[in-house]
């Protein structure tokens, strides 16, 4: 159990109690760690504080912001349970919607933007009804996602099911094709993080598909017909790709804005 | 008549192993042009206004990196240029042959994906004009 907590109500109790403010105004002076602990310590002494729902809110964008989900959960859920009907109550309900909704548990998340979009506050109002509408698109991106995910494996398997004596050595298609996916690698490390994974998943993934498709076409030459057909195929496969790889690292709306409006340098 | 060391490929085979060669300096050219695009890469910079040349990853102020990108791509062709007169120095015409295939496919594969790069860079860029430097006299 982390120690850190109990430190720092006991060094508040001997240096006074800093106040909600002070706490705050020093986070950029002092690891988040502290800070949350510091925090902490000052709700447990203050349950009845008007800022102390405030305070697990505070906390937990702070582990949001270090990605540590599972630490701003309990901060979340107690923000809605112990200081339910409140402003910080709302803000702790909107932000466990939110992790549900990254975690793709989209039927709760839904349901807890509704109980917000319900509220008589305008403000919570049309921040419900915008979050039910994005959680919907995300929804249905996500369930798009899961069947073309699904598609391409299986085409995969199918196809190297169908070739197996012509998998190995590799067709021409993929040692044609083997400078572009070594320059996505090697470009992907100068990415961030969700970006550089979605490159990494295109380009292994094409080469992948450019495997089996030609695994295939070596073990059963198509006829001209059927080889248009399976070209047409393989640009679709392609497009889904792109899809799954845009879709599972978040990058929809990076992708969108990028499309309409160009590169940034 | 045929050369009898075997250590030299045969002539038929000598030309098109040449000609791989140049093909193979071409995918060494694009593969630096492209990675030195969308990584961060230390290159020689020429400062127009200044009229010097500086070196880094980035320019600061108005500069030119054509020189370097080139410098480097033409260096790096070079290098595969000579790797692969290596490796087909003794190859039979068929095995040169393939070699070339493989070299032409690899540069115009990778012409097209460093064409499409600097386009989408490019797209949507809007050029903006800078202040003139002190004590600048038009001609």
């Amino acid at each position: 159990m982390n120690a850190l907590p109990l430190f720092a109500l006991l060094v508040l109790t001997a240096a006074g109690d800093p106040g909600f403010d002070q706490i705050v105004g020093k986070v950029g002076e002092q690891s988040h760690d502290a800070s949350c602990a510091q925090m902490q310590a000052w709700v447990q002494a203050h349950p009845q504080d008007p800022n102390a729902g405030r305070g697990l809110v505070w906390m937990a964008e702070l582990r949001l912001a270090d990605h540590q989900l599972q630490l701003a959960r309990p901060l979340l859920e107690r923000a809605a349970h112990d200081y339910a009907g409140t402003e910080w109550g709302w803000h702790g309900v909107k932000g466990l919607a939110d992790l549900d909704a990254a975690s793709h548990h989209y039927d709760a998340a839904i349901a807890a933007y509704r109980q917000l979009e319900a509220l008589p506050s305008p403000y919570w109002r049309y921040v419900g009804k915008m979050a039910v509408i994005s959680a919907g698109e995300e929804q249905l991106r996500f369930r798009i996602y899961l069947v073309l995910t699904a598609a391409l494996v299986g085409g995969v398997v199918f196809r190297a099911s169908r070739a197996r004596s012509a998998l190995w050595p590799p067709p021409e298609e993929l040692t044609y094709a083997l400078p572009v996916v070594l320059v996505m690698l090697v470009a992907a490390m100068a990415q961030p993080p969700e970006e550089a994974r979605a490159v990494v998943t295109v380009a292994l993934g094409g080469a992948l598909l450019l495997w089996a498709h030609g695994a295939q076409l070596r073990a059963h030459p198509p006829s001209t017909l059927s080889r248009l057909l399976l070209g047409v195929i393989g640009l679709g496969e392609a497009a889904a790709l792109l899809y799954c790889a845009v879709v599972a690292n978040d990058l929809w709306m990076k992708f969108a804005e990028t499309v309409s409006n160009g590169a940034e340098r | 008549m045929s050369d009898p060391r075997p250590d030299i490929a045969p002539p038929e085979a000598q030309g098109v192993a040449r000609a791989a060669g140049l093909a193979f300096f071409g995918t060494g050219y694009l593969l630096s042009y492209f990675v030195s695009t969308s990584v961060p890469t230390p290159l020689l910079w020429y400062y127009p206004l200044e009229r010097r040349f500086g070196f880094g990853v980035r320019a600061t102020g108005l500069a030119m990196d054509f020189y370097g990108r080139f410098l480097l791509a033409f260096a790096v062709g070079g290098v595969a240029l000579l790797v692969s007169r290596a490796v087909l120095a003794r190859a039979d015409a068929a095995r040169c042959a393939r070699a070339l295939r493989l070299g032409m496919v690899w540069s115009g594969v990778l012409l097209a994906f460093t064409a499409g790069l600097y386009v989408y860079l490019l797209w949507a860029r809007t050029p903006f004009a800078i202040p003139l430097p002190a004590g600048y006299t038009p001609r």
